[in-house]
């Protein structure tokens, strides 16, 4: 069975796209980091295992989105990656991020179901 | 108005045979005459535990009728022998004193203390914090109310659930919004003033009321030590009480130990100014922490929206105070506030 990680700091976010994957895509399973710790905990459990697919928030206390994307490359794992961030087009973490990494999709919220699927490469 | 020169700043001389004397600005003092290589002064930050010799303090030293030169030498520890205390001194010299009658003179560099501290209060900076926060925090519960009614769309899911998610989002922005308008509340028209400690132990009694049951293990002693039963600050009632819920409820979730306490001190006061702390011996801040705790939307504690110290920073600068925190990790966090003084009570 697939794995898709989702991180973000706001509880609601991860539980309305994990409804939505579960009716969509039974055959993945969605591990949800939600807690103000979420990127610490993502980061543990991405230790011992490997997601296929990952929405990860930018900005979260302590370990973010940046450094869960930099764990990714750093293991190899091939893991389909979009960022959903709350930030604006002129904050500066996330004009470095996209300078730094241009080819990995960042959608800003609110953002559509269809076009966080499509980063994803899954079918809407 | 920001009156850093209150801060717990002292000035300490010590003559040849290591006596303690304690000057304040415009002091004059003789110094030995046997030191012709110099004095010693030192300058205790008066900050509990620093632990950087930053130049907070310029010193002036002007000799009476003729001016003299200044110089800083070195900063080092200092254990006050009455106390126990580690502090920072400035070692100042003189050379080639040859008696005479002494003028202190010195200047607070509140730019240094500003940065240190997170005195920030620059208008234009705290506006754009606020505003990318509010950016940040709103599109979550946006997020979230677009996916729901995506899913209300695509019919897969029960609509009544659904649509309580969806007020629930509703109900996190407004909750957002209604934090948000206390920045926006009149600075001028009739207001209330109390004595400090009346509006101190009101916000303690109503907090106790509501967290302390919810932690039966806890033992707290709350205490006013001295000074603050008379004085009236310049600050309306219902914003010192907003100030004081939100740093006293920071407090009692920060306590850990089995004698935790809570304790209220004042430790300075002028004609216009005073300045009191609240200092507990709960969890402490994080150095890595401490840097942002007046960022507005950060918090790491769960269902904190993050704009308690914020707005109480909000409150006591606008009203020409000062708030500074100072923490160590599982020992202490102290906050210090000056706030101008209105007058005292009588009764």
């Amino acid at each position: 069975m697939k794995k898709l990680i989702i991180v973000d700091d706001n509880t609601s976010v991860t539980l309305v796209l994990s409804r939505i994957f579960s009716v969509k895509f039974p055959d993945i399973e969605v591990i949800c980091f939600n807690t103000k710790s979420a990127g610490i905990a993502a980061l543990n459990w991405m230790q011992s295992n490997k997601p296929d697919y990952a929405i990860l928030d930018l900005v979260i206390n302590g370990v973010n989105g940046n450094d869960l994307y930099a764990f990714i490359k750093e293991k190899s794992y091939n893991t389909k990656t979009v960022f959903l961030t709350g930030c604006s087009d002129s904050d500066t973490k996330l004009q470095k991020f996209v300078k730094k990494h241009p080819n990995i999709p960042v959608l800003r919220k609110v953002a559509s179901v269809t076009s966080i699927l499509t980063s994803l490469e899954l079918d809407a | 108005m920001h009156d850093l020169s209150l801060l717990p700043v002292e000035i300490i001389y010590y003559t040849q045979d290591l006596k303690k004397v304690t000057l304040h600005q415009g002091d004059t003092f003789i110094p030995s005459p046997m030191l012709c290589e110099g004095i010693k002064i030192g300058v205790c930050y008066n900050l509990p535990d620093s632990d950087s010799p930053e130049d907070f303090v310029t010193f002036c030293i002007a000799r009476k009728v003729l001016m003299t030169g200044k110089q800083v030498e070195s900063t080092q520890t200092y254990i006050d022998p009455t106390t126990g205390s580690k502090r920072l001194f400035k070692r100042l010299g003189i050379p080639a004193l040859h008696g005479g009658c002494f003028e202190l003179r010195y200047e607070i560099n509140t730019e240094l203390l500003s940065n240190k501290f997170n005195l920030d209060t620059n208008m234009q900076d705290n506006f754009r914090l606020i505003a990318s926060g509010i950016n940040h925090e709103l599109r979550s519960p946006l997020q979230a109310i677009s996916m729901y009614t995506d899913v209300i769309e695509d019919g897969a899911g029960d609509t009544k659930e659904l649509a309580s998610f969806v007020k629930q989002e509703i109900k996190s922005i407004t909750d957002i919004l209604d934090t948000l308008g206390q920045f926006n509340k009149n600075q001028k028209g009739n207001f209330d003033y109390e004595p400090i400690e009346k509006t101190l132990q009101s916000a303690w009694d109503t907090l106790a009321l509501t967290m302390l049951p919810t932690c039966p293990s806890l033992d707290v002693s709350f205490k006013i030590v001295r000074g603050l039963k008379k004085l009236v600050p310049d600050m309306p009632q219902s914003e010192l009480t907003q100030v004081f819920t939100n740093i006293l409820r920071n407090s009692i979730e920060a306590l850990d130990k089995e004698n935790s306490y809570i304790e209220v001190k004042l430790i300075n006061k002028t004609n216009k100014f005073f300045v009191f702390t609240i200092r507990d011996n709960g969890c402490g801040i994080p150095k890595s922490k401490i840097k942002n705790i007046f960022t507005p939307f950060v918090s790491s504690k769960s269902g904190s929206q993050g704009l308690g110290l914020t707005i109480c920073r909000h409150f006591i600068t606008q009203r020409g105070g000062t708030i500074l925190v100072l923490s160590q990790e599982n020992k202490y966090t102290e906050v210090i506030i000056s706030l101008p003084i209105r007058g005292y009570y009588n009764k």
